[in-house]
């Protein structure tokens, strides 16, 4: 076999799925996007044009729902990155050998859990009279809080779920590479005084870094999907508190208003954005690694 | 070698002979299903047909049935319809009507006639009742006593036995549903909202529950919610709330009587008090209310596959089925008139009880439109109530007039004004 | 020296105040599957009960679970294997070919792996509504292909650039043809690697929620969406079998993290 003819049995059939599976489901979503589809009437949907699209920025709902995943995006991926980055200190440094081995195992254990498996967990928790949460608390002369009921808190209370579940295993991948920075290079700075805040802050997160940037764009892509998560918590509530673009757009086309050429909008809307954000995060990502 | 071929073969005529029809049923998860589920085989015996159950909460069930009909999937033959969706099902032909299928030996004439009539829409009886509701006041006999407070009459007694029982975290004067969905916070806010003099339509069929009397309702809403254990329950969570003995005096379905009753899932069995729905400035009201079956029209039926699911929508609505919902201690969920006259369904609740609920069968009436957007509208305004219950319970400011006013522009744009 | 010492003993004490922070509510989720439903909603909550396994029995006794569990266990390895038949040998390709298309392909399936899934779901519903295929299995794997071949296909890459290519190319010069370098060299040398990355999106494609949820209704549900229709909000939860259905939802992935704890590294490239 010659390499071009490798080549073309192992790259063909694979790249004809992906075309297939991208290119089809787009085409189809443009369509029904300058239509009027609604599934409430047996009518028949009549072309529209870029009607959906106008009545989507001036939608409120619309609007709240970018300001929600905005909000949504930032809370969980900074929040994430602070929590692995104060965390893999702790444990490169206390917990060596096994126990180091059991860390990272614990660490990886919520990120296992299906996301819906993690949000009936937190709901039981969180729970106003039954919870744990407020139990303890109370122990301590706190509380009682309401968490997912209350609109201010709803939201930051679903971010501390995926920041729980995220974030450790964000910390177990640092914990991996900062097994990898090189000996002589710690032995060096340690030699020459510095204390354990510089030795991290100047030697081995800047070493560590390139390669985490990666984990930072799954991150941030995983946050994207969050509609798991809200739809068992809060299905959007208190209100719309916590309705993110994927919520709000799942309500429009399958739920009671069934208008499924509304919701294509956008779906492509979120598709433009979402290449929008990889196009910049891989400019990103080259300039560190290659 | 031979006796394994005629086996096979006789296998295989055995099977061929024994083909069964299967139907697909929509329904959702209550008490009285998970006890019919016990006499489905021998239903499906007796006809020779599979029963393939599906469960889904109800808002889900509403939009999955509304998806199933309306883009032809038609993938369930029965549908669990309700008095808020038949209005949709109805103008779209989605279902048969009830009188073209039902069979005759399970007798339709003796459903009670305003249950049919619920499930109608444009006077065409689509679905086949098998349970109806209205609401009644259950009150702890005995923390009144304690207090030596008078059972309420009206709205502004209630809430002020409310007040008085209101002991968080132990106890709550209440538990009223706050949670989102035209079947849930909207649905026990409306016969408030006739209470106080609102509706939600007018002759014209203009949206007007932004009107001064609606503000006054949602006002005494936002009080009852206030004073119980979460301002985003759900008719399950209050009746949990009051069947594990947390809350002092609740108004809301008759039929939670089943549980409350139960000694299995209530510690308040003895403890009870009835008495009618206190009365508002301008009446004294009780929700009426119907769940029912139908046929899909869109779903591509074979004969047979069609008198089976006609068949089972008879069984489960039957007269022997209602009775044995009784005896099996889910008497309320019925709509016979027989059954409700019987006297097995008066032996097995209290006198008092009975009495309360002859009450409310005078004071009932439709508390909600029934017109094919009902549920989009509905479902809109249940998420704006549920932004002001969640902002007034934690003490935040909320504004009632703008978010009436939005909903029922709202309503308006879907109404096509 | 004294002072070490105390610093050492802090440290140690918040190490395991996160470790038990980080697995505390799996814990409670498993503890509450053992218990009857008196016991769950009893505050203050309760450590010590008495265990039942009642809630595992009626959850194994509900269809929808019983569905659930069969199609996970059908569908979840038929898009893995199939994904990774077809993205492997492109991944290999990636790794060692150089050709023009090169890094734009390698955006194409970058968009495609961290495109949300819910700007796929519509145009998928409607495609399965059209074909007559809404609720079937073999829609469900053919749309998850989307997600097991573009994640493959890029994890996988890097797994092969960690295979030396001296041994390669030693491999070639004794007359091994393409085909014969990457099923005899590199394939065997890089599988322990592309094993866990394996076991990785197996545990992402059977958690996986939102597009089982909305193109299945009844038959080709799985485990995550039937656990789900259990405790929609707005139903009376049944908490105890919520929780026994999550830990039985925990098994597989749970059983592999044991395993793929040990490919972290190599999935990352650093090893």
């Amino acid at each position: 076999m010659t390499k071009r003819q490798f080549f073309l049995l192992f790259m063909v059939p694979t790249f004809g799925c992906l075309f297939l599976f991208a290119f089809y489901p787009l085409g189809t979503a443009i369509y029904y996007s300058l239509h009027d589809w609604d599934m409430r009437s047996s009518a028949p949907m009549s072309f529209v044009g870029l009607g959906n699209f106008v009545e989507m920025f001036q939608d409120p709902r619309f609007l709240n729902a970018l300001k929600v995943s905005g909000q949504f995006l930032a809370l969980t991926v900074l929040g994430s990155l602070a929590l692995a980055f104060l965390v893999a200190p702790l444990v490169h440094e206390t917990a060596k050998g096994w126990r180091r081995h059991l860390a990272i195992f614990v660490f990886i254990l919520p990120a296992v859990l299906p996301r819906i498996g993690a949000a009936y967990m937190w709901r039981l928790m969180y729970d106003p009279s039954l919870g744990i949460i407020n139990y303890l608390l109370s122990l301590v002369g706190l509380g009682p809080y309401i968490f997912l009921q209350n609109p201010r808190n709803a939201l930051p209370s679903i971010a501390v779920i995926d920041i729980w579940q995220w974030g450790f295993l964000l910390t177990a991948l640092v914990v991996i590479l900062l097994d990898e920075v090189p000996k002589e290079v710690i032995e060096a700075a340690r030699l020459d005084g510095a204390s354990a805040l510089s030795l991290y802050t100047r030697i081995m997160y800047p070493l560590v870094l390139p390669l985490s940037l990666p984990l930072v764009f799954i991150k941030m892509m995983e946050s994207l999907r969050s509609f798991d998560f809200i739809f068992v918590l809060t299905a959007g509530g208190p209100g719309i508190a916590t309705e993110t673009l994927d919520m709000y757009a799942y309500w429009q086309g399958m739920g009671s208003s069934g208008r499924i050429s509304y919701a294509s909008a956008m779906s492509l809307f979120m598709v433009v954005m979402s290449i929008v954000l990889v196009t910049f995060l891989w400019k990103a990502l080259r300039r560190w690694h290659e | 070698m031979r006796k394994v071929l005629l086996a096979a073969i006789v296998a295989l005529t055995g099977s061929a002979l024994a083909q069964t029809v299967t139907i697909d049923v929509l329904a959702q998860p209550r008490e009285e299903w998970t006890l019919m589920e016990r006499y489905i085989p021998e239903f499906e015996e007796a006809y020779g047909v599979k029963v393939n159950l599906t469960y889904l909460a109800e808002n889900e069930r509403r939009s999955r049935s509304r998806l199933d009909a309306s883009s032809g999937a038609g993938q369930f033959d029965v549908y669990y319809i309700d008095d808020a969706n038949v209005a949709e099902f109805g103008a779209n032909g989605w279902l048969v009507p009830l009188h073209e299928f039902y069979p005759e030996e399970f007798e339709v004439e003796g459903f009670s006639p305003a249950l049919v009539g619920l499930l109608s829409y444009e006077g065409v009886a689509y679905g086949a009742p098998f349970m109806t509701e209205g609401d009644l006041m259950f009150y702890r006999k005995d923390l009144l006593e304690e207090r030596g407070l008078d059972v309420p009459t009206t709205l502004d007694e209630y809430l002020e036995v409310v007040k008085a029982l209101h002991d968080p975290p132990r106890q709550y004067g209440t538990a009223t549903r706050g949670l989102r969905g035209s079947g849930m916070n909207v649905w026990r806010f409306s016969p408030y909202l006739k209470m106080f003099g609102g509706s939600f339509f007018d002759e014209d069929g203009a949206p007007v529950f932004n009107s001064p009397e609606a503000v006054r309702a949602v006002e005494y809403y936002i009080e009852l919610i206030k004073h119980s254990p979460s301002p985003t329950m759900s008719w399950s969570d209050a009746m949990d709330a009051f069947a594990a003995g947390r809350v002092g005096i609740v108004t809301f379905a008759n039929l939670k009587m089943d549980t409350l009753f139960n000694p299995d899932s209530s510690v308040v069995v003895d403890r009870m008090g009835y008495a009618l729905p206190p009365a508002g400035p301008a009446g004294q009201i009780s929700t009426l209310s119907a769940h029912g079956l139908g046929l899909s029209a869109v779903a591509d039926m074979t004969p047979e596959e069609r008198e089976a699911a006609a068949n089972f929508i008879g069984w489960f609505t039957s007269q022997t089925s209602e009775l044995r919902k009784v005896e099996g201690g889910q008497g309320l969920t019925n709509a016979r008139t027989a059954t409700f006259e019987s006297q097995a369904f008066a032996d097995a609740y209290p006198a008092e009880y009975g009495e309360a609920m002859r009450g409310m069968l005078q004071i009932q009436e439709l508390t909600i439109a029934q017109i094919p957007q009902w549920n989009e509208i509905g479902d809109y305004l249940g998420i704006k109530l549920e932004e002001l219950f969640t902002a007034a319970y934690a003490n935040q400011p909320y504004d009632i007039q703008a978010a009436l006013d939005d909903a029922v522009a709202f309503a308006n744009r879907a109404l096509g004004r | 020296m004294a002072r070490v010492t105390l610093k050492k003993v802090v440290a140690n004490v918040l190490l395991v105040a996160v470790l038990v922070v980080a697995i505390a509510p799996v814990v409670w989720i498993l503890l509450s599957a053992f218990k009857s439903r008196v016991d769950i909603i009893a505050y203050p909550p309760k450590l010590l009960f008495t265990p039942t396994l009642a809630n595992f029995e009626r959850v194994l006794s509900i269809g929808t679970i019983v569905t659930g569990v069969k199609n996970s266990l059908v569908v979840v390895p038929a898009a893995l294997l199939i994904g990774f038949l077809l993205a492997v040998p492109a991944a290999y390709i990636f790794a060692r070919f150089d050709f023009r298309a090169k890094n734009d392909l390698r955006f194409f399936v970058l968009s495609l792996r961290f495109m949300p899934p819910v700007a796929a779901f519509i145009p998928f519903f409607v495609v399965w509504l059209r074909f007559d295929m809404l609720d079937t299995r073999v829609a469900l794997v053919a749309t998850y292909l989307s997600i097991t071949i573009a994640t493959m296909l890029w994890l996988s890459i890097e797994s092969f650039k960690q295979v030396p290519i001296e041994v390669e190319e030693a491999a070639s010069l004794e007359g091994l043809g393409p085909l014969g370098i990457f099923t005899r060299i590199a394939l065997p040398l890089a599988l322990p690697s592309l094993v866990g990355m394996a076991m990785f999106v197996f545990i992402l494609v059977w958690n996986e929620f939102f597009l089982a949820f909305v193109l299945t209704a009844r038959n080709a549900v799985t485990m995550p969406v039937a656990s789900a229709s259990f405790a929609a909000v707005g139903m009376e939860v049944p908490w105890g079998q919520l929780s026994a259905s999550i830990a039985l939802l925990l098994v597989p992935p749970l059983l592999l993290s044991f395993f793929f704890v040990r490919y972290l590294p190599n999935i990352f490239g650093t090893r």
